[in-house]
């Protein structure tokens, strides 16, 4: 099982990283930029994934995309600093971010869940 | 290689992860292991971006976004949050949004202030 964690978190962490490197340069000069897009994409996106794999895997295969992959590729503490960052600048639109994006997350595993057949 | 640095980091912080999710496994209600790991991350990143980050060319890409990045998650935390709901348990999934999101930030913060009074003490 711990390879399996190996193998999904090796492949996890760096492709975060790119993603967010993506969305960073796009956003760079956009209206919003300050907006945390990065964490965003990848915390949807990872929970829509573990959404489709707690309903069509199990066993290793389950570890190694939920515990691995999922895992390394949504992050808690990089959306934790962005929100931190938000807090200096603006003083109180920070909080529907968070809350935004957390219902997202919750939103696009939930139905990523139900169109898998969980 | 950056992305060779990030994954290694990524596979340890993953692993004690995992570690401490076979030693609290979720059995319903509040999910420990997830909140623990999503709290403590956050308070280390607070410390770490505050303090040693500039310190190594390695350490933003090794500690940050790979220990810490694979170490915290946010799959786990909606699946969670979503599985509570879709269960009907909504206080229990209120509660544990609210604990997670509140004390990630206050840790964060915790972090980041614990950092910038240690630089000020240094310097």
């Amino acid at each position: 099982m711990w390879l399996a964690v190996v193998v999904g978190a090796a492949v996890g962490a760096p492709l975060r990283y790119a993603v967010e490197m993506a969305v960073t340069e796009r956003t760079r000069h956009a209206r919003w930029h300050e907006f945390p897009w990065g964490p965003l994409l990848v915390n949807a996106l990872g929970s829509a994934i573990a959404g489709v794999v707690v309903a069509l895997a199990d066993g290793q295969v389950r570890t190694l995309l939920l515990t691995g992959f999922c895992g390394a590729f949504t992050t808690f503490s990089g959306f934790a600093w962005r929100a931190h960052s938000l807090r200096s600048i603006s003083r109180g639109a920070w909080w529907w971010t968070v809350l935004g994006i957390t219902a997202s997350c919750v939103a696009a595993f939930w139905l990523a869940w139900r169109l898998a057949g969980g | 290689m950056r992305l060779i640095v990030i994954a290694v980091g990524g596979v340890l912080g993953s692993l004690a992860r995992y570690g401490l999710d076979l030693a609290l496994p979720w059995t319903g209600g509040i999910a420990w292991s997830t909140l623990l790991v999503n709290v403590v991350g956050s308070l280390l990143i607070g410390l770490v971006a505050t303090t040693i980050v500039h310190a190594r060319p390695w350490v933003h890409p090794f500690v940050i976004v790979g220990v810490l990045g694979g170490f915290t998650t946010f799959s786990a935390f909606a699946l969670q949050a979503g599985t509570l709901l879709d269960t009907g348990q909504v206080p229990a999934a209120l509660g544990y949004v609210a604990l997670t999101l509140v004390g990630g930030l206050v840790a964060v913060e915790a972090g980041a202030a614990l950092g910038t009074r240690l630089r000020g003490v240094t310097t």
